[in-house]
């Protein structure tokens, strides 16, 4: 059975698990949909407490509906989850009362529950020392397209540069920094696994 | 929506800003559920975004050195605003040099608010001839004899929001999904539904400083100046920094709106005493002022 949640076919083998109480297709699911919700969520509300509340009463609603078989096209999972999760955090803004969802949720699904751990606070270290080392037009350039939302055109009046400019600039400082969070994932996972490493042949 | 969709038309970088609408947004969820490549994209994004908007004020914009730098200066629209000083600086030095021949009626510098306020250049133009009868009125000061723009005058971008929540056991739940909402309302610059929902989230109540501060800023943006002013004056008395003190500057605004130009120098004299953050702007916004017209007897 394949779990590959990025297909219609392994998407209704996941919901058909979960619906047998299988600990496999609990576990994909919570890994494969956790952290998206989460990030839905912290986009919407902008509150990382009130994300992860959220993202977790998505998740648990998920899968109290599926252990009691309310997902009819199991090839639909994504969008069933999406459509819980943005229900949940517009209720969340029209009244922020949520009702309690109770369910039992084994251990192997709580290992998924994601928070400020090490791993992440190192994660959130790093990118402060990266955009610090940006130059000060480019991270002004990113914290005004992704903070304060501003396009490039107004950027580029604000700041006396063409709006190309600001295009290239914010493209370049991007993609750096996401480069540097590639390529620190890999070290950290060689840290991990040494083993795996092998020396290229002569 | 495809993977390129999202990269071609910086989608993603718009989603993480909060600058798409509910069905746009909608797509991007729907796509970045199935999507790994964009989901890693967004974690990404999302974590750049959050410490951007943590980021400390860039040291050429900090202020004298025996003052700590509030929090006030963390907010980005404080660090644009105080790019756009030196970008307006710069641009004012290239018309220096070229000695630009400019009328004394050019000379008067657009007001604007924080957001844009420190962008208000100082008036560089070269002095003019003695000659020029247009000399003989105060080179900042609007002819007393003409209408002055009050429109231009009261013009101010409204100041970012910083997140706000109502803590303490006086504050239900349904207060601060009001306040979110109110919020959203803001930030989109839906000032009057934003005034509601700030008058909500304070359940109609006495509204505390920093509502009061953004509701009356709100009220401003909207046209109703009366209750603007009254919520300023209510955070102007607060003694809660920084809505105490960066409340003076918004009241002159509100009172330019009213074309009280008395009351809003008095307001901006105030703000200078208090020495809030952007006290050079509101230097020059007082050198901007009409001049009122003497009483007649």
């Amino acid at each position: 059975m394949s779990l590959d949640l990025s297909t219609p076919a392994g998407q209704a083998a996941v919901a058909a698990g979960v619906q047998a109480a299988d600990p496999a297709a609990e576990q994909a699911l919570a890994t494969h949909y956790r952290r998206r919700i989460y990030l839905m969520m912290l986009a919407r509300l902008r509150n990382r407490d009130a994300a992860e509340e959220l993202a977790q009463d998505t998740m648990l609603a998920v899968l109290a509906a599926l252990r009691k078989g309310q997902l009819r096209h199991g090839d639909r999972l994504g969008a069933f989850i999406h459509g819980v999760a943005r229900n949940l955090v517009n209720n969340h803004v029209r009244t922020q009362r949520s009702r309690p969802i109770t369910i039992e949720l084994g251990e192997h699904l709580a290992a998924t529950v994601p928070h400020e751990d090490f791993e992440g606070a190192q994660r959130m270290a790093f990118l402060r020392r990266e955009i610090a080392q940006l130059e000060a037009t480019d991270r002004e350039i990113l914290l005004r397209t992704l903070v304060n939302g501003e396009k490039p055109g107004q950027i580029a009046r604000a700041m006396a540069l063409s709006s190309d400019v600001v295009r290239a600039r914010k493209s370049r400082a991007l993609r750096r920094v996401i480069q540097r969070l590639a390529d620190r994932r890999i070290l950290s996972r060689i840290a991990a696994a040494p083993h795996l490493v092998h020396e290229a042949p002569e | 929506m495809t993977c390129e969709e999202p990269a071609r038309s910086d989608t993603l970088e718009r989603y993480v800003a909060g600058q798409l609408d509910e069905e746009a947004m909608a797509a991007v969820e729907r796509h970045v559920f199935e999507c790994e490549d964009c989901a890693s994209m967004l974690d990404e994004l999302t974590a750049i975004r959050t410490v951007l908007a943590e980021l400390p004020p860039a040291p050429a914009h900090s202020r004298s050195p025996h003052r700590q730098a509030p929090r006030w200066y963390s907010q980005p629209w404080a660090i644009a605003a105080s790019t756009a000083v030196l970008t307006f600086a710069a641009a004012g030095a290239v018309w220096w040099t070229r000695g630009a021949p400019v009328p004394a009626q050019a000379r008067v510098v657009e007001p604007s608010g924080p957001a844009s306020g420190p962008s208000t250049p100082e008036p560089v133009a070269p002095e003019p001839a003695a000659s020029s009868p247009s000399t003989t009125a105060p080179a900042s000061s609007p002819d007393a004899t003409t209408e002055p723009d009050w429109a231009r005058l009261a013009r101010f971008e409204a100041p970012a929001l910083l997140a706000l929540t109502l803590r303490g056991a006086e504050a239900p739940a349904g207060d601060n999904a009001a306040l979110e909402e109110a919020r959203h309302a803001y930030a989109r610059h839906r000032f009057a539904e934003a005034a509601d929902l700030f008058t909500r989230a304070a359940s109609g109540g006495e509204a505390p400083a920093e509502i009061a501060f953004y509701r009356g800023v709100s009220y401003l943006k909207s046209g109703a100046a009366d209750k603007g002013l009254a919520d300023l004056d209510a955070a102007a008395a607060s003694n809660q920094a920084p809505y105490a003190v960066e409340a003076h500057l918004y009241l002159a605004y509100g009172h330019l709106a009213r074309h009280d130009s008395a009351s809003a120098r008095a307001a901006l004299d105030r703000y200078v005493a208090l020495d809030g953050d952007f006290t050079a702007d509101a230097r020059r916004l007082i050198r901007n002022l009409p001049t009122p017209a003497p009483r007649s007897h």
